[in-house]
């Protein structure tokens, strides 16, 4: 593998606290196959610069001899299959892009950083310019595909029906002298620029609030740009108001369809007012010139209806993207899905890309330039048909589905069949 | 490459390349960061090769002169292309190009009918500039 499909410029400006406090190098790191997180680095034990610094020293060495370590494995999977990898996305953020790799290498800002680097096994005086904050698993939101250390309403559910023993610890945001200390770091952060936070349901969580709260008293605002996501649950009047303080703000908001099928999967949603809070999120963005974005996880039970998230963006101008190709739960992947509904969904796709024609222009990165929004959607439609025709056939996870499916629906009193009525068929023949 | 070491062998310039096309017989002046790299009272077709180093604020003008609008009404200079690295440029930009002229006729334009001076400027090294220009985003650094 050549240097310029493995070389990634994040740890030099990016690394991230998980729920646990226990620091990573990377948002998009792989978390199977290699992953070495180390959790004795953790907020608790070691200061988030001395982490970054230090610690992340055999990384970026790794990278600058040109290796491909495994925990970037899911960045590979990515531009395997045509997406907008994170690794592309850092890159473009030091201004290296793909098609001129070495030149915009060679010219790029942190041309020096990396050079210090490479003389000094990896290490760096560089300071983090981009976060991922992982705020806990505080969340009214119970998706299927989602999971306990994610949503504090599955955890409950899962330790309810026996899925597991015992529901997540709290997250270190949840200790306020943990919160004031990292709020500590951040305002005495140079350089600052992104804050990107991750839940739970972001827009409810005290953390979130109580970070933007602090960056804004320290005056800090409007220098920084604030990502998040939401469910199309909650809004919040307080929370817009601190958002509208910041430089600039990349609002993402989780929906897979647009229809019925969207309440089963991220259960508890009801269609009216996820429509509703989405158009008022929308018109919110468009107003304050936010920078937007449809976040899907597509998966077997929603890539046939796709198109209807697409219908919406496309009409909005509004970029659509999923953070990767959902691995975990296995049987949620599309893979799962047999020969016959595969061929189903992927005709669907074929036609709505057929049917809404981009002119020609390179691979987009920067999934979030509003004047791409239309090509951008396309691609990342055009993605996942080259996902449908050539994911590894994974149906015989199906029973696997079914049994969970069937576990969660016992504690929810719903059923699969009424929302996709054109599954019984392959889930009765998997038992359900 | 291989290794990040290996971009010490980088070749550290830009190669710019400007392909003029006359209309009549223009004096035309082009210049890249005050350098002159091209004079003449063309009557033909011209490609003009010239390499900056890849960190450089770089400035390309063309300058037309000495047009007599009563005799002459036809004689331009027509900016057929600008590469860099064999990016092209032009017209896709040209609406960042300054043009003045003696005719107030600034619109953008890569067709120069007046006599005045046409203007690209890099002010800062051009893959940035383009990275910016392309909509690629935010820039750390």
């Amino acid at each position: 593998m050549s240097f310029n499909n493995t070389f990634c410029s994040s740890p030099w400006f990016h690394m991230r606290i998980t729920n646990s406090g226990t620091y990573e190098p990377c948002r998009w790191m792989a978390k199977d196959g290699g992953t070495r997180v180390d959790f004795a680095r953790n907020i608790k034990t070691v200061s988030p610069q001395t982490y970054f610094q230090n610690y992340m020293s055999e990384l970026r060495t790794e990278l600058l001899q040109g290796n491909a370590p495994a925990i970037c494995n899911d960045c590979r999977g990515m531009e395997q299959h045509g997406k907008p990898s994170g690794r592309q996305r850092q890159l473009l953020k030091v201004g290296v892009q793909d098609k001129y790799f070495e030149k915009s290498l060679a010219s790029s800002p942190f041309r020096s950083a990396f050079d210090y680097s490479d003389r000094n096994q990896g290490n760096t005086t560089c300071t983090v310019t981009d976060w991922q904050i992982d705020l806990g698993n505080y969340c009214n939101g119970a998706c299927v595909f989602c999971g306990p250390e994610n949503s504090s309403t599955l955890a409950t559910e899962f330790k309810r029906i026996g899925l597991i023993d015992q529901i997540p610890p709290a997250s270190w945001c949840d200790d306020p002298e943990l919160l004031d200390q990292f709020v500590t770091d951040l305002t005495q952060s140079p350089n600052l620029q992104y804050l990107h936070f991750l839940g739970g349901e972001t827009v409810i969580t005290p953390g979130f609030k109580k970070i933007l709260s602090a960056l804004v008293n320290a005056g800090l605002a409007k220098n920084i740009s604030i990502g998040f996501t939401t469910n199309l649950t909650v809004w919040s009047d307080s929370v817009v108001e601190l958002l509208t303080q910041f430089q600039q703000v990349h609002l993402g908001m989780s929906v897979e369809t647009l229809t019925p099928v969207n309440d089963y999967v991220r259960y508890p949603s009801q269609q009216p007012r996820t429509q509703e809070l989405l158009d008022r999120w929308t018109a919110l963005g468009h107003k304050q010139g936010w920078l937007i974005q449809l976040r899907i996880t597509p998966t077997c039970l929603t890539v046939h209806e796709l198109t209807t998230v697409y219908d919406y963006a496309w009409q909005h101008s509004t970029a659509v993207e999923s953070c990767n190709f959902i691995d975990r739960p296995e049987f949620f992947r599309i893979g799962v899905l047999p020969d016959h509904q595969r061929e189903l969904a992927s005709i669907t796709l074929r036609s709505w890309i057929d049917a809404h024609p981009v002119g020609d222009h390179d691979r987009i990165v920067n999934t979030r330039d509003p004047n791409m929004a239309q090509e951008q959607i396309v691609q990342d439609a055009r993605s996942y048909l080259n996902y449908l025709e050539s994911a590894e056939d994974e149906s015989s996870r199906l029973p696997d589905l079914v049994v969970y499916l069937k576990r969660l629906e016992s504690s929810r009193g719903n059923s699969i069949l009424t929302y996709l009525p054109q599954y019984e068929d392959i889930l009765r023949s998997a038992g359900y | 490459m291989k290794t990040y070491s290996d971009l010490q062998d980088i070749d550290p310039h830009i190669n710019i390349r400007i392909n003029l096309r006359p209309v009549g017989r223009p004096t035309t002046w082009i210049k890249v960061n005050h350098d002159l790299i091209g004079y003449t009272g063309l009557s033909d077709n011209i490609q003009l090769d010239y390499r900056v180093g890849l960190l450089d604020n770089i400035t390309i003008s063309v300058e037309l002169s000495n047009k007599h609008y009563t005799t002459e009404y036809e004689t331009a200079i027509i900016i057929d292309n600008i590469t860099v690295d064999n990016i092209e440029l032009i017209p896709k930009y040209d609406y960042l190009a300054e043009y003045i002229n003696d005719h107030d006729n600034n619109d953008p334009t890569s067709y120069l009918g007046f006599n005045g001076k046409w203007t690209l400027t890099f002010d800062r090294p051009f893959y940035h500039w383009l990275h910016e220009h392309s909509g690629q985003g935010w820039l750390i650094g």
